[in-house]
């Protein structure tokens, strides 16, 4: 790690609390997805006892308010803690939770077959959740049959020309725009899957970092996509995350910290599907 | 609003797992059933005369911290001492459309609010759309223009959050996790960009509350509350919010296939109220919307506050005088006036 990969990490360091957790924005109290992140980010033992100690009886790690159950953290516990028991009961509970059947409609079209993986439990599935899961699962569990189904819906989402919006392709007869982030997160998800739809998503986002580079999550994301894609890019993202943090620190957004950390270091290898 | 303390019930336990997932977020009650009355009476007053006013600027050049100090005063806005809490629509960015609430605006309430003796102002969003809520901040020169006042910026997304119990009951929610910038602040100002909506016609004061819902709790773009049945949750967070004032920017609005892909309008308005419902029936029919044919809107004047225009006491311009008809999707044709 060079130096200013080394500051991000010391960034994030700085941010873990007493009880081995990590907040949303430094100084909050320990939640499952900066925890997740921060933990794969700095192989972390705090961190997976954390993840560990919040770990519910049906494997998943999340936040839960009531009603609304968000599990979406589950994906990146499910790397952050290790191989063992906790880990394959988190992947137990991805391939589970496979958000329910949802109707097409004119408006918002889909391809009804797939279902990706939502926000919070039993609702409909986006890019972003669905993105995690399917790494999580290429990464650990790569027999997975819910695999095919993630995959299938991100093909199925993929924006005209290609990258992701957040859910869909087409609503109201328009044709979304896809947005560096979530394009980010999918071609994270996507690396050696579908050679086609990863060039599309990576020119995609050549042109997308660039014009969202003022977003600390955005570069971050982008950096870690272009790296495991090998993309020449790469090294000039790697600068704009560099360029952010020292303007903002991100604006102490935990989860974009660890991203970068990830991105710019070495765990960055952590993530690659082979 | 009473909150509960978020370390004993937010990240979820071994011991109460399956319970909670077992719970199924369901659409939500049936809107305008007479019979129905689902909200906790003693929460919510009759709604009494409110006061809204509507202001003419035609650009965003103009000495908006006068026009701001002028129509917060024309609503008898009372900020001496308090901690304000701005709350503007920012959701996505574009530079060749209107979506968001434009950042000189909020500088100029920032501004005009200090001068009415408030103790603090700060700004807080947490964006529905894009999960980098600091591409949507820095790019939109929010973040510039605060800098420029001196105000500080809170990300609601990730901001600390209490548990709200919910006091009205369109949704099966119950409870919403809300952040602290919005429960403890003395008073919540909802700053919305008027503009067309195409799932609930048109948003302003009462839809903007979606963005005080942490989106690391409800998913993005807050998809969660849209599970729950979007008219039905527009209704329960509005009425846990419950904003204190409403400013909304009708400069430069947007119609047609909004929140995020419609066309720029100029309205040349600002609308201000000392009561969300009034301030939105107002600002609906600056739109050429009908209020009443708005259900969210019409459900809103039964228990939240006033949708009569006969009790909303009007300072300012003749709404006749400044009404654009927003063009809407042709789904919506039926609520224009």
């Amino acid at each position: 790690m060079g130096r200013n990969g080394t500051i991000l990490a010391s960034r994030v360091r700085e941010a873990q609390n007493a009880d081995g957790g990590f907040g949303p924005r430094v100084g909050l109290p320990s939640e499952p997805e900066p925890t997740a992140v921060a933990t794969i980010a700095l192989d972390d033992e705090r961190g997976r006892a954390w993840l560990g100690e919040h770990q519910a009886d049906d494997g998943s790690v999340s936040l839960d308010a009531g009603v609304v159950v968000n599990d979406s953290a589950t994906a990146f516990a499910a790397i952050g803690l290790g191989s063992g028991d906790g880990r394959e009961r988190a992947l137990d509970h991805l391939e589970a939770a496979l958000a329910p059947d949802a109707r097409s409609t004119a408006d918002v079209p889909f391809d009804t077959s797939f279902h990706g993986w939502a926000w919070t439990e039993s609702t409909f599935g986006w890019v972003d959740p669905t993105a995690r899961a399917v790494l999580a699962l290429r990464l650990l569990r790569p027999g997975a049959k819910a695999i095919e189904d993630g995959v299938g819906m991100l093909r199925d989402r993929e924006t005209v020309g290609g990258g992701w919006n957040y859910g869909n392709r087409v609503v109201l007869g328009e044709d979304l725009e896809p947005y560096a982030q979530t394009t980010a997160a999918a071609l994270v998800a996507l690396q050696r899957a579908d050679p086609a739809l990863e060039q599309r998503g990576l020119s995609a986002l050549r042109r997308l970092w660039r014009a969202e580079r003022d977003g600390g999550l955005t570069v971050a994301l982008a950096t870690a996509a272009l790296r495991l894609h090998g993309d020449d890019d790469a090294r000039a993202c790697e600068r704009a995350v560099f360029d952010v943090f020292d303007r903002s620190g991100f604006m102490d957004d935990v989860v974009a910290l660890a991203w970068a950390a990830i991105a710019t270091g070495p765990e960055l290898t952590r993530l690659e599907v082979r | 609003m009473a909150a509960m303390d978020r370390r004993t019930f937010l990240v979820r336990s071994a011991a109460v797992a399956g319970v909670a997932g077992a719970a199924a977020v369901v659409g939500g009650r049936i809107l305008r059933h007479p019979q129905e009355r689902p909200w906790d009476e003693a929460a919510f007053a009759p709604p009494g005369t409110a006061r809204v006013a509507v202001l003419r600027a035609t650009s965003y050049d103009v000495d908006l911290d006068g026009i701001v100090g002028e129509g917060l005063r024309a609503i008898g806005a009372d900020v001496r001492d308090a901690r304000v809490l701005l709350k503007p629509n920012l959701v996505e960015f574009d530079e060749d459309t209107a979506i968001n609430t434009d950042p000189r605006l909020v500088a100029a309430a920032v501004f005009a609010l200090r001068r009415m003796g408030a103790a603090d102002v700060v700004v807080g969003e947490g964006p529905g759309h894009r999960r980098d809520t600091q591409f949507v901040v820095t790019s939109s020169g929010l973040l510039a223009a605060l800098d420029a006042v001196d105000a500080r910026f809170v990300d609601l997304n990730i901001d600390d959050i209490a548990r709200v119990p919910l006091r009205s009951r369109y949704t099966a929610l119950g409870a919403l996790w809300l952040p602290r910038a919005i429960t403890d602040a003395d008073v919540v100002i909802s700053m919305p960009k008027m503009k067309t909506h195409h799932w609930a016609g048109l948003t302003l004061s009462l839809k903007n509350c979606f963005g005080c819902v942490p989106g690391r709790v409800y998913g993005w773009p807050k998809n969660a509350l849209h599970w729950a049945g979007l008219e039905q949750a527009i209704l329960d967070v509005a009425a846990a919010v419950r904003p204190d004032y409403a400013i909304v920017d009708g400069i430069v609005g947007m119609e047609g296939n909004g929140p995020i892909s419609g066309t720029p309008v100029a309205s040349n308005v600002l609308v201000f109220g000392d009561d969300p419902v009034a301030t939105d029936v107002v600002g609906a029919s600056v739109m050429g919307f009908d209020p009443q044919k708005v259900t969210y809107l019409a459900e809103a004047a039964r228990f939240l506050g006033q949708g009569d225009m006969d009790r909303i006491r009007s300072e300012g311009e003749d709404v006749d005088d400044v009404t654009t008809d927003f063009a809407v999707l042709p789904r919506f044709a039926s609520l224009k006036a």
